[in-house]
């Protein structure tokens, strides 16, 4: 079981943007871990822009989950994981870094905070100590942390999408995503492989 | 035109190598066409990238070279070219690194090694780095097997021939496996006959480096069977099963399981593993004694990590696995005649059992925590009846999956749970219905 990433969001009138990311890229290979990490963050965007405030939910992506939990405050997180990890402790782990984030960085910072502007170096931590699930031995059991909200299962990242909208015009359209990337999109498409988010 | 080109990435490429002798890793930068007036090659912090633009260009090249080495004539005999080992080095390894089942240009690779143009270690470095770039290429696996099978048989041809049971000795330098390893094996062997192998069968350092070879693809690609089934074989042809190496890997394993816990081939591995050191107990006291411990960390290993990560196949069939063995076990030293009176109180409780599973078994076992380490283990010394070790372990067994059934809400490690409870019935009944 394995974390690649995990990123503190902010939404407001439906526009998301990215406070700062935590990465673990380790098992990808060197020259692809740059446009692994551009299609995160990309991804986490997309997630968190068609989710509802308030609401927790994980989309499948090939062998990839995306777990997204956001507030009702606009503040949102998203942590990408394997098939393996624990669901339960994907989100108690959001809920945790949620509330630290509120702490650490105040709330006015927010609609126009970027990784540059934020303070928070947390990410990178809470990534290394939640690889193994079982660190975090008392979360295992904590089952009542987590309110009633029921968990929405998506089963790919189309599946969020609004009507109309496809994944690649998404893509091509970006800004964010570097040419790179978008080629490596491209390919990884055609040759219908799996060894790539997205 | 373009050959002129390819010609020149090769050569790009063989300068790479030759500047940085450490590279360990290769992989494609996705760049589509060429942009920049430069090498495709790269090498940034060890690690070698080549733009996928030029791949279309050098493959082909490559490849022709590969082939043109390899042509007959019209009666099938092979076409002499006059072809540099060099440069038959350079042009398969570019082939490899684009394509690592290319069977012909590993051939090539074994007659320049046959002929001493190619050092083995140099070419299972190769090997290693191709594995970064491809970490489920079969042929790349086979053809590590062919060089390691050239390593053992030089190292053996100068020393004393290692048989897995006889004592081996090492004269020409080898690590012998006590100083190199004692602290990472988990025990040392109790009875005289296993005694006598403490030293490894092999080069240490190259059985080392052949294992970080297995874990590094397993952890590149998931469930990846290629290299479990060669770390298995290694395990067999290169420590030749040592006692000692079975219960480091054994351990050094538990880990990566509890990480991956829906890995069938690491835990097919673990069977592996399992099933070699079954072979080292030879009497039924050492079965006894050592190895039923070992299948009761199984089950504990397993208990806790199907409970803490519900609803994953490859545990329970793993599970299944350890029944098997544990079974076979108990039916070696089982003896036919028990005058004690104890045992055949325990064996008449045991056939009730049989007539009514569920309820017989729910009224001895209350509490659903496994009990197979009291049996064996509270008993060392004093002679347990098989029977009744047999009789305590179902019951743990089927206990185990009602108690998920009835506690846990994933509906998917219910239907395992039944599964599993199901298997376990058919068997006791097929035992019935078939007396041996």
């Amino acid at each position: 079981m394995k974390l690649y990433s995990l990123s503190v969001l902010y939404k407001r009138d439906s526009k998301v943007h990215l406070l700062m990311g935590g990465y673990d890229l380790q098992s990808f290979g060197y020259f692809q871990r740059g446009s692994v990490k551009e299609f995160m963050v990309f991804t986490s965007q997309i997630i968190v822009e068609r989710c509802r405030e308030g609401s927790r939910s994980t989309v499948k992506e090939q062998e990839y989950m995306c777990h997204c939990y956001i507030r009702t405050d606009g503040l949102g997180g998203v942590l990408i994981a394997d098939h393996e990890y624990p669901q339960r402790v994907a989100f108690t782990l959001l809920n945790k870094v949620l509330d630290d984030f509120t702490q650490k960085v105040p709330a006015h910072l927010w609609p126009d905070g970027n990784q540059n502007t934020i303070h928070y170096t947390e990410l990178d931590g809470y990534l290394a100590k939640y690889q193994n699930p079982r660190e975090a031995d008392s979360m295992m059991k904590i089952q009542s942390e987590l309110d009633e909200t029921k968990i929405i299962l998506h089963k790919s990242i189309e599946a969020v999408l609004e009507r109309g909208e496809k994944l690649d015009d998404l893509v091509a359209k970006s800004e964010d995503l570097s040419v790179q990337s978008k080629t490596f999109y491209k390919t990884a498409k055609k040759q219908n492989q799996c060894c790539v988010i997205l | 035109m373009a050959e002129e080109l390819a010609h020149r990435i090769l050569s790009d490429l063989s300068t790479a190598f030759q500047r940085h002798p450490n590279i360990d890793e290769v992989g494609f930068i996705c760049c589509p066409t060429c942009q920049h007036n430069r090498s495709p090659v790269v090498v940034e912090n060890n690690k070698l990238g080549i733009e996928t633009w030029c791949l279309e260009l050098i493959f082909p090249y490559a490849h022709d070279k590969v082939l043109r080495a390899r042509s007959r004539d019209d009666s099938g005999r092979k076409i002499k070219v006059s072809r540099s080992a060099r440069s038959l080095l350079e042009a398969t390894r570019a082939v490899l690194l684009v394509q690592a089942d290319c069977l012909t240009a590993w051939n090539i690779r074994k007659e320049l090694v046959e002929a001493e143009d190619l050092k083995c270690i140099q070419d299972l470095k190769f090997a290693a780095l191709v594995l970064t770039k491809h970490p489920k290429s079969s042929e790349t696996f086979a053809h590590r097997r062919w060089l390691l099978k050239q390593v053992v048989q030089k190292t053996s041809s100068t020393s004393p021939q290692p048989h897995p049971v006889a004592p081996a000795s090492h004269t020409n330098g080898l690590v012998a496996g006590d100083q190199a390893s004692g602290g990472a094996t988990a025990a040392q062997p109790l009875s005289a006959q296993r005694g006598t192998k403490a030293e490894l069968p092999c080069d240490e350092k190259l059985l080392e480096a052949e294992l970080a070879v297995c874990q590094r693809s397993a952890e590149r690609y998931p469930s990846n069977y290629y290299a479990w089934t060669h770390r298995a074989w290694v395990v067999e042809n290169v420590a030749r099963c040592h006692y000692k190496i079975l219960m480091r890997e054994l351990s050094d394993t538990r880990h990566w399981i509890s990480r991956h816990i829906s890995d069938h081939s690491g835990l097919q591995y673990r069977q592996f593993l399992i099933t070699q050191l079954g072979t080292h107990f030879r009497s039924a006291d050492a079965l006894q004694d050592e190895f039923l411990p070992l299948l009761t960390a199984e089950f504990e290993l397993l208990t806790d990590l199907i409970t803490a990560f519900p609803g994953h196949e490859a545990l329970w069939y793993h599970r299944r696995y350890v029944f098997q063995q544990w079974e076979t076990v108990l039916s070696v030293y089982k003896c036919p005649k028990s005058d004690n009176s104890a045992s055949s109180r325990n064996l008449t409780h045991l056939h009730q059992g049989r007539s009514d599973i569920p309820a017989e078994f729910s009224r001895d076992c209350e509490d659903g925590k496994p009990h197979h380490a009291t049996v064996v283990q509270g008993n060392k010394k004093a002679k347990v009846d098989p029977a009744y070790t047999e009789h305590l372990t179902l019951q743990t067994e089927l206990e185990f999956c009602r108690n998920v059934m009835a506690t846990c809400q994933d509906g998917w490690q219910v239907r395992l749970a039944g599964s599993y409870q199901h298997w376990l019935q058919q068997r006791i009944l097929g035992r019935d219905n078939n007396p041996l």
